[in-house]
Formats: C-alpha cells, sequence, structure tokens
C-alpha cells in the first residue's frame, strides 16, 4: 500500500483498514505523516486546540495487579510509600486548589486495585467532592479499577457504574488499555482485566450515557500489528455506541519499573503514532497530546501531527512522575496558552465534553 | 540500508530531511563524547570524542525570537564560512545583513520549499564525513515547534554541513525528533553500557551504543559511531 493510495482515501474521507494501518506505521517519511494527519486534524478542528483545569488526584496507590509496567502502585499497605487518601484529604486537595483560584472544571481520579476498601469508600470520595464543589466535573476510575470493583464487590458492571453514577460520577478516564492483545496484556498486566473486558466497561459506560476517553499505551512488547488491532477495536466499538470523546496515545515510560531495561520510543515513535492514530481513528473526535507523557517539546510538535487536545493544567500528576516523566507537575493555563499559540494554534478552553467553559471569551480562553 | 525519502514533499520540514539523507548518503552519526570541567577533570568516558576538540561551530537559538533575526545570524554565519549550499552569489551578498532568501526559521505555516530546488541542491554537493559541524543551541528551555524548525533552517542553510544534536542540551526525545528536521548526528554521553533508570538515574540522559545507533535507525539513517582519531565505523 503506497502513501498515495492512503492519501487519497484519507482525502476522501473514507475509513481506512489493517493494511493501510501497516503502511503508514513503515512509512520512512514523518513530514508526510504529519502532513496527513494534520489534513484531518485541520478538518475536524482548523487551528483550535483545546486544554481545561483539571485536578488529579489517586485515592490510593496500593494496588493487587502487580503490572511490569507500573512504577506507581505498592503491593500491600505496609509497603513504604504505600497511602489511602482519606476522603477529607482529598476534599482538601480540590477545596485548595479552588482557593488558590485554579478554577479546576475537572477532577480525574484513578489509582490502584486495593482490594481491602469497600464500595461505599468510592461513593463517598466522589460524594463529598461533588457537595464540595457541585459543578465540578469528576472523570473517575478506568475500566480495570471498574471491573476491579465488579469482581471484588460481586456486583454486575452496570450496577457498579450506576451506584458512582448516582454518587456523582459523570465520565470515565480511559487508562488500562495498555494495548488490546492478550499476548501483549499477559506479557506486560496479566492480572488485569482483559482486551474484551476493557471494552465492555466502556460499551456499558456508553450505555448508560456515561462518556469516555480511550488510551493506547505504546512501546512495550507490542508488535505495529498490535497496535493496528488495538485502534482498529476502539474504532469499532466508537462506531457502535459513539461513547468516546478523545484517543490519548501514552509512550511507555521505562524508568522505575520491571521494564526499565527496554528503551523508551523515541519522539519520532511518538508522532508518528499519534499522526497513524488520528488517520485510523477519524471517528473519534480528538487526539490528545498529553503533556506530561509525551514532554513539552514533543507534545507541541504534536499539534501538527494530528493533536488537537494539550490536556490541561493537571495539577498533582504522579503516575508519570514516578516513571521518570521530566516534566513539570502542572502547567499554568497561561503558558499552555502560549506554548499553543507558540506552535501557531489557537487555544480554545474547554470542559470535560469538550463544551466551551464559562471562563471562555470567544476561541482564546486565555 | 538507509530508508531515504523522497524530496518531493510539503515543505521545508520534509526537505532538511531529505538533504540529511543525501548529505552523507544516508549515514546518520553518533558521537560519545567527553568535555572538559573548569577544574580540569573530564567529565564523560575515557576513549570518547573531545567535544572541543571537535570543532563545532555554536549557533544559538532562542524560542520565541522573531525569524528575521534568526535569518541574518544563518546568513551571517554562512557567509563567514562561505557554507552557502543551495544559494548564489548574490543571495549571499544580500542575505549578509538582512537574511533574505534564507530558509524561513518558522518553519510551520510558512510552508512550502519548492521541491525542484531541493533536488538540485542534493545533486550538487558531494558526501563527506569531514564537513563542518554546527550545533543548533537553545538559550534557555527549548521548545518543540521552535527547535525543529530551527534545525530544518540550519539544514537548508547548510547542507552539506553536519547539523548536531547536543542530546546533553536537548534531552533524548527532543534530540531524537531533531533526527527527522535536518539533524544528522547525535552526540551525548554514550557508553559501553548504561545503567537502568531506576532511583536517582532514573532521569539520565545517558544512552548506550545500541540504543543511540537505534535513536538515528528511527529516523532512517543507516548509523555510525564517529571515534576520536576522527574516523568513523558503522554501529
Amino acid at each position: 500500500v503506497s502513501l498515495g493510495a492512503v492519501a487519497a482515501k484519507v482525502r476522501a474521507g473514507e475509513p481506512l483498514d489493517r493494511a493501510d494501518g501497516r503502511a503508514l506505521f513503515a512509512h520512512p517519511n514523518l513530514v508526510e505523516l504529519g502532513t496527513l494527519a494534520n489534513l484531518v486534524r485541520e478538518r475536524l478542528h482548523g487551528d483550535r486546540t483545546y486544554w481545561n483545569r483539571n485536578l488529579h488526584i489517586n485515592p490510593t496507590n496500593v494496588c493487587v495487579s502487580a503490572c511490569k509496567l507500573c512504577s506507581f502502585s505498592r503491593r500491600s499497605p505496609r509497603d513504604a510509600g504505600a497511602f489511602v487518601l482519606a476522603i477529607d484529604e482529598a476534599v482538601a486537595r480540590l477545596r485548595a486548589c479552588l482557593d488558590r483560584g485554579e478554577a479546576v472544571t475537572e477532577v480525574h481520579l484513578v489509582g490502584g486495585l486495593h482490594a481491602g476498601l469497600p464500595f461505599d469508600y468510592f461513593t463517598g470520595l466522589l460524594a463529598a467532592l461533588k457537595a464540595a464543589a457541585p459543578t465540578i466535573t469528576l472523570k473517575a476510575f478506568s475500566a480495570v479499577e471498574i471491573f476491579f470493583f465488579h469482581r471484588l464487590y460481586g456486583m454486575s458492571i452496570a450496577e457498579v457504574l450506576r451506584g458512582l453514577q448516582q454518587a456523582g460520577l459523570d465520565a470515565l478516564p480511559g487508562g488500562g488499555a495498555e494495548i488490546l492483545s492478550p499476548r501483549v496484556r499477559q506479557a506486560i498486566c496479566p492480572n488485569k482485566c482483559g482486551a474484551d473486558e476493557w471494552l465492555e466497561v466502556h460499551r456499558i459506560a456508553h450505555d448508560l450515557g456515561i462518556k469516555s476517553t480511550c488510551t493506547m499505551l505504546f512501546g512495550t512488547v507490542e508488535t505495529v500489528d498490535e497496535r493496528v488491532e488495538h485502534l482498529l477495536r476502539l474504532r469499532e466499538l466508537q462506531a457502535e455506541t459513539g461513547g468516546f470523546l478523545a484517543f490519548i496515545p501514552l509512550p511507555f515510560h521505562p524508568e522505575n519499573n520491571a521494564l526499565a531495561h527496554l528503551a523508551a520510543p523515541t519522539a519520532t515513535e511518538c508522532l508518528r503514532t499519534l499522526a497513524v492514530s488520528r488517520l485510523l481513528l477519524a471517528n473519534v473526535p480528538h487526539l490528545k497530546a498529553y503533556w506530561i507523557s509525551l514532554g513539552l517539546p514533543t507534545a507541541q510538535t504534536a499539534l501538527w501531527f494530528g493533536a488537537d487536545d494539550f490536556d490541561g493544567t493537571v495539577s498533582e500528576e504522579k503516575i508519570y512522575h514516578q516513571a521518570g516523566a521530566q516534566t513539570p507537575s502542572a502547567l499554568a493555563p497561561g503558558e499552555i496558552a502560549r506554548l499553543i499559540r507558540a506552535a501557531g494554534r489557537v487555544p480554545v478552553e474547554r470542559d470535560t465534553f469538550y463544551g466551551r467553559t464559562a471562563t471562555a471569551a470567544g476561541e482564546e480562553a486565555v | 540500508m538507509s530508508r531515504a525519502p523522497a524530496a518531493d514533499f510539503f515543505g521545508p520540514g520534509g526537505a532538511a530531511l531529505a538533504l540529511a539523507h543525501a548529505a552523507f548518503a544516508g549515514r546518520g552519526f553518533f558521537t560519545p563524547v567527553r568535555r572538559h570541567q573548569p577544574d580540569g577533570t573530564w567529565l564523560g568516558p575515557e576513549g570518547a570524542v573531545d567535544v572541543e576538540a571537535r570543532g563545532l561551530v555554536n549557533m544559538p537559538y532562542s524560542c520565541g525570537e522573531p525569524a528575521a533575526d534568526r535569518r541574518r545570524r544563518l546568513a551571517q554565519l554562512a557567509h563567514r564560512f562561505g557554507a552557502l549550499g543551495g544559494f548564489t552569489t548574490e543571495d549571499t551578498e544580500d542575505t549578509k545583513t538582512e537574511g533574505k532568501g534564507f530558509p524561513d526559521a518558522n518553519l510551520f505555516p510558512s510552508l512550502p520549499a519548492s521541491a525542484s530546488s531541493v533536488s538540485s541542491v542534493v545533486k550538487s554537493f558531494p558526501a563527506s564525513p569531514d564537513a563542518m559541524g554546527i550545533v543548533p543551541t537553545p538559550v534557555g528551555e527549548p521548545q518543540g515547534l521552535d527547535t525543529v524548525a530551527f534545525f530544518a533552517a540550519c539544514r537548508l542553510a547548510f547542507p552539506q554541513a553536519h547539523i548536531v544534536v547536543d542530546l546533553e542540551r536537548l534531552g533524548l526525545k527532543l534530540g531524537q525528533l531533531c533526527l527527522s528536521f535536518g539533524a544528522d548526528e547525535i552526540m551525548g554521553s554514550i557508553l559501553e553500557h548504561r545503567e537502568l533508570r531506576l532511583g536517582a538515574r532514573a532521569g539520565s540522559r545517558e544512552l548506550d551504543r545500541g540504543e543511540a545507533a537505534q535513536l538515528l535507525r528511527a529516523s532512517g539513517f543507516v548509523p555510525y559511531e564517529r571515534l576520536p582519531d576522527g574516523k568513523v565505523r558503522a554501529s
């Protein structure tokens, strides 16, 4: 398959197939690939580049899963550095953030799979955060956590989601997808939910009206074919439910974990993966350049390789920083806008669902 | 085998990549370096190339500076070295002070460059691993687009030179990215074996030779190691 043939399909708005995906990953000229992805990006969003004000809270880092890729978790509550956040402390962090005038519109909650916490802890956490800031959006618990709750508490997935929804859950984050391949999951995260189960959680969430994002952790042991398969499986579910708001490619960080002998994906590989993702996943509206994971220079460059979203201020991110991320732990709104403008794009502040926020004034919110 | 891209693409970024491949017949270089410290000691392993003895020319840039300023400095450097690969004598006189006719250092969105002129430049000069080396050097914190744009501009201005990435300054990610925008060489702390990135070494910028070679391969180059005696060897 030549790039010209793929480009003709892209220009005609036709969906790409497996062979096209392989050809794009194999194409040597990164700039050509970026130009094609940029065509789709600008067709969908013009120069607009979205960002939001968000706070990350991790309820616990205690996790039974012991994934080789993880630098964040502790196996036992007694291990050094293990924590469970008290509900009051989580609320205090949100209040402190609001008191500093950060005007966050979203709290992003993900954590470990702690077998010793009751379901009430999680519903109580959501309810308390919502009570502290009723207009805030709670994007909480990856599909891996939802599936764990289902097994641990003996509830159906729908019951888990409804319970959390009643407590204040608004959306699901897309973490834990890693690569949707049994072979890869067996190699890097054998105790996590399987690929079909990850997709099933999102399918049920979408049926309940809960929007979500989706991710792909690339650069561990997967093949190009497995990346393409991952993207096509996400596209298939999106065609069925329309519930994915954004796709977030996440390069693997080999620091401080059991896969430290692997090389990190190069920046070229990151941009290539973003560009191919934009082209293959044409039915997912937004592609995020998650600056925490990509690093600021690569994330900024990614705005010309298909990405239209820079993520947010990300106060208090811990998971990637414990995996060696060299990025700042948070960015001020003005700094995000400056980086976006320096890339020749127009910053647009958004809420979780890609609506403009109340603080946004026209196209440029900052 | 080099996977040299074609020259008929979309602008200076692609043109710079094609020129980088053409300049040294698809070869990309990595250079283990050591640096002389003010206290008389060396930073870097014995047997690495003395970065000062290499005779590289630093080319400073700061992110957010006006493109005209960059063009002027590129032109002045080109005039000094008589190294205007793709430009005429008339261009030289004009650009010496004004920078007219020089590649726009704001790569995006001021595209495109002429594909035909790129092709003619590619055909017009011989490959030589002994060519001069230019190190685009960020002043302050480097940003992504400004950096790759400046590397591309350097390549377009100096098609016959080594455009060298200093990994110590740019880091592994951004440094490697520059190999897709005109750079053909990386230099840094490149060792026989590096320590695992665990604990205090998690943020280390050290590479082993295999990883350095892989960074070059990821941008389509055939990797060669630069040795202290000035020779190169296939990796």
